[in-house]
């Protein structure tokens, strides 16, 4: 059976993404696997919001430190209409999924117009004011003291193949926005954004779009959140820790590749999940000096190292637009 | 014959400044036009004007026809009027094929294979087909000048706008620029509307020139009529040589 692929998918991608997601799915099947359970589906939900973040962070060039804006409103959406109007889980995920993303573009069109520093300042206010609104705002959020979804039995375990599908659909449509045409264009707004617009290329158009399937990606992953967990609280869900740490795990691994913050989410859990056991106190200082320390040393993270190791040299990598110019 | 692209009565204020004022100008099918004049004469803003990359303040701007006046610049290259930049803008994180490929992409209504097909075709026409591979940092200027011609030809157009691609190579590849342009016109059949400081490059491409000087157009003709205008002569050299 021959599957037609678009021109710019490799055949080899494709299915070493299918073997990977094979070989995880089997995972739960081995004996003594509980442990890792629980640590793989949470690490499937920050692959795929890590690279959610990266489609607009490292493709666009446009980081984004309140995306957890969007996580909570998919969560607290998709609690609400399994609550309140007894919606199967799955749509209720894809409706709190677009949600999310109509809300992004909502503060994202009009700031999407700033560059650089500007954009990321203003996503910190839609951040934390997002975060107070919907703290006091008990009808949808419960306030301060959250909701709990109906539970089931059996589900937390089940989630973990949701889990699998989401990072896997995350991983493959990062694939598609950074090789396909599109993904080009979006190469070529973050390079020159007036020169990009003199070849046909609508930057407003291109950037809503990017920013819609962020938003409705991290929406998603934050209902998922809300059925894996069946407790949500605005507190948690609107963190500022959560924004950062999606930044984190792409500066981590490298922004603007495709796998780079896959990566840097899988490292990012890992640590966090013994460093928390470890030193409780100490985890955010440490995190704080690994990331200057990438961010001086190997602005590319863990795909810089493993360039230089292999000697080349990727201008399309270039963490601004600026700096491939030579 | 009909315009490919008309200007009428173009004028652009930044606050006190005319930097165009009342400025017409119809470009032919088939026809090489060169925009002429000294500097500050008005010239990148009526190029910036014509390319959509600024509103004009009054005056009216037409492709075939239509109306474009106030269309934002992507919109005006997917109509078939692609400018390039006199200080060349390459997508620096982009290798040589694919900087085509976006253009040819959004502009040229291809599919997807057939996008990076044109990127591929325009590259060779312009000499860079091995080298597509490579990002536009290892390229000398005039590799970077051939390289922007060549991401507006992706975009397939009827005019092409060209500001001062000769200007800054050296005389050999000069001469290799004006055989490009020339090309372009007789084999792909685009339409140019160029600006240039080397005349001797206008001269020997152009068949009508128009002159800026002060943001107002002062004389238009053939090259060896302008030359020798006593107007132009005066914007160009002062008046005790008119």
């Amino acid at each position: 059976m021959k599957v037609p692929l678009p021109a710019w998918v490799r055949p080899r991608a494709a299915i070493g993404l299918l073997a990977a997601c094979v070989v995880l799915a089997l995972v739960p099947l081995l004996n003594g696997a509980v442990y890792w359970h629980n640590l793989l589906t949470l690490t499937f939900v920050g692959v795929a919001a890590a690279l959610a973040w990266n489609w607009l962070g490292g493709y666009l060039g446009q980081v984004s430190f309140g995306h957890a804006a969007m996580f909570g409103v998919g969560g607290f959406v998709a609690a609400q209409l399994q609550l309140q109007l007894r919606f199967p889980m799955l749509v209720s995920w894809a409706i709190g999924g677009v949600a999310a993303g109509a809300f992004s573009l909502i503060w994202g069109h009009p700031t999407l117009r700033l560059r650089g520093p500007y954009f990321s300042i203003a996503t910190i206010g839609v951040g934390e004011a997002t975060r107070l609104v919907c703290t006091y705002w008990d009808w949808f959020t419960g306030g301060s003291s959250g909701l709990s979804l109906p539970m089931r039995s059996n589900l937390k375990y089940e989630l973990y193949w949701y889990g699998i599908a989401l990072a896997a659909l995350a991983v493959a449509a990062s694939y598609a926005l950074r090789r396909s045409p599109m993904g080009l264009s979006l190469l070529a707004i973050k390079s020159d954004v007036d020169a990009a617009s003199d070849v046909g290329v609508s930057a407003t158009r291109l950037q809503d779009w990017v920013l819609f399937l962020s938003g409705l990606t991290i929406g998603i992953c934050g209902a998922f959140y809300a059925s894996y967990f069946s407790y949500i609280e605005p507190g948690d869900m609107f963190g500022f820790d959560r924004s950062i740490s999606w930044v984190l795990m792409g500066v981590i691994g490298g922004i603007g590749t495709i796998l780079g913050p896959a990566l840097g989410a899988v490292i990012f859990i890992l640590v966090k999940e013994y460093l928390i056991a470890s030193y409780p106190q100490l985890y955010l200082g440490l995190y704080g000096t690994l990331l200057v320390l990438v961010i001086l040393f190997e602005p590319l993270g863990i795909t810089g190292l493993f360039l230089r190791l292999v000697r080349r040299r990727r201008p399309d990598l270039a963490v601004t637009g600026m700096a491939a110019e030579d | 014959m009909g315009a490919v692209l008309r200007a009428e009565r173009l004028s652009k204020r930044f606050g006190g400044l005319k930097a165009n004022d009342d400025v017409s100008i119809s470009l032919q099918q088939g026809q090489i036009l060169g925009l002429i004049g000294p500097n500050g004469a008005g010239k990148s803003t009526c190029f910036a004007m014509l390319a959509g990359s600024i509103p004009p303040t009054s005056g009216q701007i037409f492709v075939e026809d239509r109306e474009v006046t106030g269309m934002p610049g992507f919109q005006i290259a997917r109509t078939g009027v692609v400018r390039t930049h006199q200080i060349v803008r390459p997508f620096g994180n982009l290798t040589l094929v694919e900087n085509c490929t976006v253009a040819a992409a959004q502009c040229s209504g291809r599919a997807d294979a057939g996008s990076r097909e044109l990127a591929r075709e325009m590259l060779q026409f312009v000499g860079l087909d091995k080298r597509r591979h490579e990002y536009p940092g290892g390229l000398t200027l005039a590799g970077r000048k051939k390289l922007e011609m060549a991401r507006a030809l992706s975009c397939n157009p009827r005019a092409l706008l060209l500001d001062e691609v000769i200007a800054g190579v050296n005389p050999k590849e000069a001469q290799e620029m004006v055989a490009l342009i020339r090309r372009i016109r007789d084999e792909r059949k685009i339409s140019i509307l160029m600006t240039e400081h080397v005349m001797a490059a206008v001269m020997s491409l152009c068949e009508h020139v128009a002159v800026l000087e002060a943001g107002k157009l002062i004389a238009s003709g053939s090259p060896q009529e302008v030359v020798q205008n006593p107007a132009v002569v005066e914007a160009y050299l002062g008046k005790k040589h008119a």
